[in-house]
């Protein structure tokens, strides 16, 4: 059966897995001369498009594909303000370009569900800019052409008068417009109504190309070993055995390891077997997850910390309190693509090929370590096998870029999924105390004390020493961290800005220093803010005898945008119309400026309870691709149901003691539920769609489980018993 | 040793250690990059080929064990002349893939199930399917993608929710 170029019509798409900054760096790389990819002999309007001499426009993919749809929604956007449809822009993977930068961020990063709702007007009036300079050229060459056309027809006809030379040539001599016209959304063609995946060929083909895939001449394959606990280095090693192995051609120490390079990376796995290593530990060596869950009881029974949001006169929290303290483990990112990246360090020259979410964090820190200016080094971005925030990190590339210049020649380095599991930067574990004063049946204040590691202070030094100008003192980023870690917004979003009013509201952040390696996970505080409030929301529901829904539906009254998607969700579910032995749990949260509802229900059988469906109501502002919505909803669901019943990373010693997917087990096709998305129209601008389905999941399954046993579960993950 | 097979058609004859997993052998000596390395313990799937038909963890079967064996990986499962399998279109249709990482062995295992049993009921697809790990979390759209597969994909030539009268809903 041929594929129906039909398949490949209309609109867009939608960002996700990463994370927000909550600081803005300098964007100091020295501007490149010129854009990057640029084709011989093409037009080159502005950074984002090109036509090259045969007519093709080529889009630069500006944003990090990791599934959440961005190769599709870039396409729709730019082909929107062009006349095209989305299938008929050739797309690259953008190299590093100052004009990338996310406006928010002042980065090239794909995080924060940020990827449309930033790029919404940029692509657009990029595309725009270059039909207008298209336009008038037409105009100049040839008073006579319609130029009220359609932009296709246009050039068909420029292309049909036998001047395209000429055309492109004095198309090349006009400026961009200082003001440009956006289509009207009303006019809109794309937007909105494309509802393929453009990628999805290639991925089911086999032919969509990852870090992995890449090959580049020459370029042996290396594995480090790295100290299974915290912070070890190499004191000694043999690699007598080793370097005998077959294949084997190199044993390096370098960047805290030891590097086995070989022709093939079975080869060189099986030869890393072999090295005998002895380890230098430190203080972080002696990290235990169950003394760090003591530790942040311990801040919490403190008076120390930060007031991250205060609302109302504490005189009026009046009443009866009730206290619950809930707790998250530690998570791995666990993207189905072990890191891998491929390094060719030269003095005077340095390629790179990985997938990652910040390509100028990589270069940045790739520049660090080698010590060779930015300007000489290249990064070729690559489909990613997931990211989740986990790539937002430029490790993996930094040590492949290591291993090259140590080695003197071009590598493909490859973690195991071992490794991706046990040197990750975590989701952090967090403890949250949450209490309430209730007067007669009706809450009076509600106040959140949580306490965990600081992601910003974890990534603020991990790429600021190579995004700052060098002439600042290198203690810079690790004070800065220090300061923002403490205030670190992220540690309690959600818990903050809640739709909910009460008479008097407070959260407090009490920063845990000691800590494994902390990252960006798909929703980041809202990963585990989210399941202590709108638990925390339904035991005083239960407590004030009312319906966990219409209890919410009550405390947000004042904000429409929520009450709305709860009246979708209240009907789409069908709630408190049960069947025997079905249960419901209901969570709404907002989160990267999307409020998504749920409903779990469950199902009680002879194989015990079984999750039956999720009823799912988002409001994402305008949508750009109405199915890579419903596909992100369902993806976040699925992938915080893995957190809501199986994720936890413990630590002994400094060391992680999960390692593969027996013990750090995914959910799996059988478990996975029946999904009902249900996309609310708007007319508001774009918002996050990648994220903003994960958070309300993990609570939504908490209540359903209360509903169905009368006993509350407060720490992840949950047990189905 | 010099192992003797038939990779997608095409008869192969490779110098390998005969332990090394067929699925480095695929990606490394024969530039097969579509079989993806996920795990190395046959927990995940995303390496999924099929051994006479039969899928296989290429990460954990040594590269012997194809010896005379006849070998499909996802760049050979297509109909002729560069078309999709069923399977393909269905998964295109529902519009399956995300990050696509694992999707290889997604349909190399539902091309496997379809194969022996071309209208599989919900509890053959846990079956044969609960051994591929997806973390974007398509397995949804696999399962329908499956049925469409078995049953009317003949007749649908694009996937439209709207057409369904889902309108922006979906039952999955």
């Amino acid at each position: 059966m041929s594929v129906d170029r039909r398949l490949f019509l209309k609109l867009s798409a939608l960002a996700g897995g990463g994370l927000m900054l909550g600081f803005t760096l300098p964007a100091c790389s020295s501007k490149p001369s010129g854009f990057p990819n640029q084709h011989a002999g093409a037009l080159q309007a502005n950074a984002f498009l090109q036509l090259t001499q045969q007519g093709q426009f080529i889009l630069q993919l500006h944003r990090a594909e990791m599934g959440q749809g961005v190769y599709t929604g870039m396409a729709t956007l730019a082909a929107e303000e062009l006349d095209l449809s989305p299938e008929q822009l050739q797309i690259e993977h953008a190299q590093y370009h100052p004009d990338f930068a996310d406006p928010e961020m002042k980065l090239m990063l794909t995080g924060g569900s940020s990827s449309i709702r930033n790029s919404y007007h940029i692509v657009r009036e990029a595309a725009a800019s270059f039909a207008h300079i298209l336009r008038l050229a037409a105009t100049q060459l040839d008073a006579n052409l319609n130029t009220s056309q359609a932009l296709p027809e246009l050039l068909s006809a420029v292309k049909q008068g036998g001047a395209w030379a000429e055309y492109l040539v004095l198309a090349g001599q006009i400026s961009a417009p200082d003001e440009i016209v956006l289509k009207s959304p009303k006019d809109f063609q794309q937007i909105g109504q494309h509802n393929q995946r453009l990628d999805a060929l290639d991925k089911i083909t086999g032919k969509a190309q990852y870090a992995m895939d890449v090959q580049v001449p020459n370029a042996l394959d290396a594995v480090l070993l790295r100290c299974p606990q915290l912070g070890g280095k190499v004191l000694s090693f043999k690699a007598e055995t080793a370097l005998a192995s077959s294949n084997v051609v190199k044993i390096i120490e370098v960047t805290d390891g030891i590097a086995v390079i070989a022709k093939g990376y079975w080869y060189a796995r099986k030869a890393a077997k072999l090295v005998q290593i002895e380890w230098q530990t430190d203080a972080a060596a002696k990290l235990n997850t169950a003394e760090l869950l003591i530790e942040r009881q311990h801040l919490l029974d403190t008076e120390e910390g930060y007031e991250a949001e205060e609302i109302g006169n504490k005189k009026d929290a009046v009443g009866e309190r009730f206290e619950a303290q809930y707790e998250v483990p530690y998570l791995a990112h666990a993207c189905m693509e072990p890191l891998s990246a491929i390094a060719d360090v030269s003095a005077h020259k340095v390629t790179l090929w990985a997938g990652n979410q910040a390509p100028d964090v990589v270069i940045g820190a790739v520049a660090k370590a080698t010590g060779i200016d930015k300007s000489l080094i290249s990064f070729h971005n690559q489909m990613l096998g997931g990211g989740f925030g986990r790539k937002t990190l430029p490790d993996y590339i930094v040590q492949a870029a290591l291993i090259s210049q140590a080695a003197g020649m071009p590598i493909r380095l490859q973690w195991s999924r071992e490794e991706d599991i046990q040197h990750d930067y975590y989701r952090p574990s967090a403890t949250a105390r949450l209490s309430a004063t209730i007067a007669e049946n009706n809450p009076t204040s509600l106040h959140s004390r949580v306490s965990s590691p600081s992601v910003l202070g974890s990534y603020l030094p991990a790429v600021a020493t190579g995004l700052l100008p060098g002439w600042l003192p290198e203690s810079l980023p690790n004070f800065a961290a220090g300061v923002t870690a403490k205030r670190d917004y992220s540690s309690t979003e959600g818990l903050t800005h809640s739709p909910y009013q009460f008479a008097y509201k407070r959260c407090d952040y009490v920063l845990q220093k000691q800590a494994m390696p902390v990252g960006y996970w798909r929703s980041v505080g809202h990963s585990q803010n989210a399941f202590f409030l709108e638990s925390f929301i339904d035991e005083l529901a239960h407590r004030c005898q009312q319906d966990p829904l219409a209890f919410r539906r009550h405390l947000m009254a004042e904000d429409e945008a929520h009450t709305r998607v709860l009246n979708a969700l209240e009907s789409l579910s069908r709630w408190g119309q049960l069947e025997a032995n079905q249960f419901q749990g209901v969570a709404i949260h907002k989160s990267f400026g999307t409020i998504v509802g749920e409903v779990l229900t469950l199902s009680k059988g002879q194989n015990g309870l079984v999750i039956e469906r999720v009823d799912c109501v988002v409001d994402c502002g305008l949508v750009i691709n109405p199915d890579i919505v419903i596909a992100q909803m369902e993806s976040g669901i699925i992938f915080g149901l893995t957190a809501a019943l199986k994720g936890k990373i413990d630590v002994i010693d400094g060391a992680v003691q999960q390692s593969n997917f027996h013990d750090y087990p995914l959910l799996r096709l059988n478990e996975s539920p029946q999904i009902r998305v249900r996309i609310l129209d708007s007319e508001q601008a774009p918002q996050g769609v990648g994220e903003p389905a994960t958070p309300p999941i993990a609570p939504a399954l908490a209540n359903a489980l209360f509903a169905a046993t009368g006993k509350r579960q407060r720490a992840l993950p949950l047990s189905m018993a | 040793m010099l192992l003797e097979f038939t990779v997608n058609g095409v008869p192969h004859r490779v110098d390998t250690d005969p332990e090394q997993p067929l699925l480095w052998l695929l990606r490394e000596q024969l530039q097969l990059t579509g079989t993806k390395f996920g795990c190395g313990m046959g927990l995940c799937g995303a390496c999924t080929v099929h051994i006479d038909g039969a899928p296989m963890r290429s990460c954990t079967l040594p590269a012997v064990a194809a010896q005379g064996r006849v070998v499909t990986t996802i760049e050979g499962i297509g109909v002729a002349n560069g078309e999709l399998h069923p399977v393909q279109s269905a998964w295109l249709l529902m519009n399956v893939p995300q990050c696509g990482y694992c999707q290889s062995g997604q349909v190399m295992s539902a091309v496997a199930l379809l194969n022996s049993n071309p209208k599989p009921s919900d509890d053959d697809i846990d079956n044969a399917m609960s051994g591929n790990l997806c973390r974007c979390g398509t397995y949804p759209r696999i399962r329908a993608a499956i049925h469409l597969a078995a049953s009317e994909i003949q007749a649908v030539s694009y996937y439209d929710p709207r057409e369904q009268g889902l309108d922006q809903e979906r039952s999955s």
